[in-house]
């Protein structure tokens, strides 16, 4: 995956009610991009699955994004603070959230980074149609 | 609350209606002297989207149901009680309509009108259209656009669909959903137990867009529904399954 340039980057409470306001951060980030809006819904909907997973499989305190944007594709990267013995699991890769996100993005890819917990990212490209 | 919405004769003379209950004649006294009451909670309950005759209808059998189940022996006043009952009434009527209350009346009329612009756009463009064409063809701003769309997805979907006065879109898109049926594989199945509790054209949505990986557009077209709609069920089953799920 391409590193693209951090348009925002937000941290909320690790618990399902502020994933909503992560979300509508992406949606504002994507409709600037022009993003048509089953393209935006579909990245509020790779968002929440994704938080979700990570929320089930991760005890952590802290949700993190962080979104890069570019002329033609957003990329989101969700972490959070706790950890996980294994990460990404064989369960985690297996679940039907991660089958979601895989659906609805163009690359998924589960991290970890030095000194960070375990994260999922994931690459929406704008698909422009007859314009 | 407002002394004009209390009754207008003195405490004993209630009472003693009250006791000559079920007695019609005195039920019809008290539904008329509690009437304003109702008619008040009707006025509060408006310009969200229902006619203001419809909330007092609503609010008068609240009063009526309140009329008959008033036991003055627990000593609540029964404008307390009646208060309560019509208030559950009305958010009733809201819900059985598909309307989330807490949203306030201009996001929800402003989500009516994208609902329309989008799905007519989309129509016409055969594509999904951008947050900006839809503010500028609705004239509104591209937040409220935004906000609208987010609220929209919360709505039950045949709520949103069927009042649209657009008779030949829902006609057309009530054919051929409930006849077509698709094989889903048991593998399929297995990832997520829940999908089995589905409306069958849930599952199938589910099944051609992150089994077979069709776009929303090829769904819509396979199953004659709107975008839109193919849209807010994907949502819409996707929440099921994680409320199934207990999670997010």
């Amino acid at each position: 995956m391409t590193d693209l340039p951090t348009a925002v980057s937000a941290e909320v409470p690790a618990i399902p009610e502020f994933v909503q306001v992560l979300r509508n951060i992406a949606a504002g980030v994507a409709a600037r991009l022009d993003m048509p809006i089953d393209q935006i819904e579909e990245v509020r909907l790779a968002i929440t699955e994704a938080a979700s997973l990570l929320l089930d499989e991760v005890d952590a305190t802290s949700l993190r994004m962080t979104i890069g944007r570019g002329v033609d594709a957003i990329d989101v990267r969700l972490s959070v603070d706790g950890d996980a013995d294994a990460w990404p699991s064989d369960r985690a890769l297996a679940s039907w959230p991660w089958l979601v996100v895989k659906g609805l993005t163009d690359e998924i890819q589960a991290e970890r980074h030095d000194g960070e917990g375990p994260s999922i990212r994931f690459t929406k490209r704008l698909e422009r149609a007859d314009r | 609350m407002s002394g004009a919405t209390g009754p207008s004769r003195p405490e004993e003379e209630i009472s003693e209606l009250f006791g000559r209950l079920p007695d019609p004649a005195a039920r019809e006294e008290l539904a008329k002297e509690f009437l304003p009451l109702a008619e008040y909670f009707a006025r509060r309950f408006s310009g969200r989207g229902e006619p203001v005759d419809d909330l007092t209808q609503t609010a008068s059998l609240g009063l009526l149901n309140a009329i008959d189940r008033f036991d003055p022996e627990r000593g609540v006043p029964f404008s307390t009680y009646a208060a309560a009952t019509i208030v559950g009434e009305l958010k009733r009527h809201f819900r059985d309509r598909g309307w989330a209350l807490r949203v306030p009346r201009n996001v929800q009329e402003t989500a009516i009108l994208v609902n329309r612009t989008a799905s007519s756009m989309w129509q016409n463009f055969g594509r999904a259209p951008t947050v900006a064409e839809i503010a500028s063809f609705a004239d509104i701003g591209e937040d409220d656009v935004l906000q609208a769309l987010d609220a929209l997805q919360a709505y039950t979907t045949d709520s949103l669909d069927a009042p649209t006065g657009d008779a030949t879109s829902t006609a057309a898109e009530s054919i051929g959903s409930e006849d077509r049926s698709f094989e889903v594989s048991e593998e399929w199945l297995s990832i997520a137990p829940a999908l089995r509790d589905l409306p069958e054209r849930e599952r199938t949505i589910l099944y051609l867009r992150f089994f077979e990986g069709r776009t929303q557009t090829e769904i819509a077209d396979e199953l004659g529904i709107s975008q839109m709609h193919v849209s807010r069920l994907v949502s819409q089953s996707l929440e099921k399954l994680r409320e199934k799920a207990g999670g997010v």
